[in-house]
């Protein structure tokens, strides 16, 4: 088993949901992170807030507010899940709603730090 | 982490299903009303986007979290927090171009928040909310199009579908109608003494088409303040129809026309309200359409089959035909369309087979 990160970006929101599409969409959500929890591969995640700060420079004196990215580039939430590999782990992810909604996941394995490094 | 799900029992996390159906399209009529005693009526896309922001942080904080045990407070809570922001960016936006910005509502930013009303009691608003998209500043059509907009939590697409329209003309008319009661200056109260009468009617006729398309409009006709015998009619005609709602899909989700409706399944308390409400409604001088209605959809509870009313209904129905609808054509065409939604279809395209 290997521990992968699930980084999620919605993408550009073109309209303008009801609050039953909304519902909808949650509840699919809800549906598809407790699929991975009963088959115990959910590991944990959060949700993102839009707005944070960027630092740069030696000893971080470049403080910025960020990320100011394309609205649609800004991670909204992550996710780790246990996969027997990359293969399952998007298979996994591939029950995502926010990929119906122009969003999309980037699956990235966690390194273990006890392998030596591979590289894919 | 904020989660984790795989450390004994989800007791947490309950199951999706414990999400009421149309939580997020009830609680968004009941905030934007709530809201709108801060925000003010002219500023009511404002109350609309607060909850449109608020409805955006649970749709990304829930998968994660789960659902709060108290979805709909969590829904206010988050929803008062929001607006705190907009009153404190609006004072700040004030102090820096005064010219430029108009006040949502007098007073600070803490005094308005501490004035919102309790959960407890959001009726209160919502029927002031109904009465304030159903003002005759504004046309039939835009008062059913505000009031399933603000009040009912439908998007654009939905009223349109409901409407029979275009999204882009139902965009307009909402811009227009919102502009109206700028114009007009439509208070956000519930008229009283002699003003009341008339806007009743109005109000009914709107609820009766929210009803038909599945939202909740029972509430907020119970609390028209004074008594209305078409009120009552219109609650009877609601508790008739809500006792067939078990009995309207067969075994595989399908719906059933009246006609196939197994009526062992039909609710008899609510038909036992329906008639409390009839009688209620059996006051006053004239019968509305309303009356007639929930005459014919008592007489169908009480029958013990369908054949044995098709003919007597027909009858009365023609004798509705004769009374002037409220809402003239759009009203009407909406309605008979969003009838086989509803619980039943009054004219089967074929005859009934017989008796069950």
């Amino acid at each position: 088993m290997s521990q992968f990160l699930y980084l999620f970006r919605e993408g550009a929101v073109t309209s303008r949901p009801s609050p039953e599409e909304m519902q909808q969409v949650m509840q699919r959500w809800v549906a598809w992170i407790d699929t991975l929890s009963r088959g115990g591969k959910f590991k944990g995640g959060d949700p993102l807030q839009s707005t944070g700060k960027v630092l740069a420079g030696p000893g971080g004196r470049l403080v910025t507010d960020g990320p100011f990215a394309e609205a649609r580039e800004v991670v909204g939430g992550y996710l780790l899940v246990d996969a027997g590999g990359l293969d399952e782990a998007v298979t996994l992810a591939r029950g995502c709603p926010i990929l119906d909604h122009g969003g999309t996941v980037e699956v990235r394995a966690i390194q273990d730090m006890n392998m030596p490094h591979q590289r894919r | 982490m904020s989660v984790a799900r795989d450390a004994g029992p989800a007791a947490e996390t309950p199951p999706v299903g414990e999400l009421v159906d149309h939580l997020f399209r009830r609680e968004s009529g009941r905030i934007v009303s709530v809201l709108t005693r801060v925000f003010g009526l002219r500023n009511l896309e404002l109350a609309e986007d607060v909850v449109q922001e608020t409805l955006w942080e649970a749709l990304r904080q829930w998968p994660f979290a789960g659902v709060p045990r108290n979805p709909a407070g969590w829904l206010y809570q988050v929803a008062r927090n929001k607006t705190l922001d907009v009153l404190r960016r609006e004072q700040a936006f004030r102090r820096l171009a005064p010219e430029l910005a108009e006040p949502a509502a007098p007073g600070g930013p803490d005094q308005l928040i501490e004035a919102l009303p309790s959960p407890g009691a959001v009726e209160d608003e919502t029927l002031r909310m109904m009465f304030a998209c159903c003002h005759p500043a504004l046309t039939l059509e835009s008062q059913i199009a505000l009031t399933l907009k603000v009040l009912g939590g439908f998007g654009v697409g939905e009223i349109a579908r409901a409407l029979l329209s275009q999204e882009s003309a139902v965009q307009k008319r909402l811009g227009r109608a919102r502009q109206r009661i700028r114009e007009a200056a439509v208070p956000f109260e519930v008229p009283s003494g002699e003003a009341l009468g008339p806007r009743v009617g109005a109000v009914l006729s709107v609820l009766y088409l929210m009803f038909n398309e599945g939202y909740s409009a029972r509430l907020v006709a119970e609390r028209v303040p004074g008594h209305h015998p078409a009120a009552s009619a219109l609650l009877a005609l609601m508790c008739f129809h809500a006792a067939r709602f078990a009995a309207r899909l067969d075994g595989d989700g399908n719906l059933l026309m009246l006609c196939d409706q197994d009526r062992a399944r039909w609710d008899r308390d609510l038909i036992a309200e329906g008639f409390r409400h009839l009688e209620r409604s059996a006051e006053g001088e004239q019968a509305s359409p309303l009356h007639l209605e929930a005459g014919i959809a008592a007489l169908h509870c009480l029958a013990r089959d369908y054949a044995r009313l098709a003919r007597r209904e027909a009858l009365s129905r023609a004798e509705a035909g004769r009374l002037s609808r409220p809402g003239g054509l759009r009203l009407r065409r909406a309605a008979a369309r969003s009838r086989p939604r509803c619980c039943c279809r009054w004219w089967p395209p074929t005859a009934p087979s017989g008796p069950r």
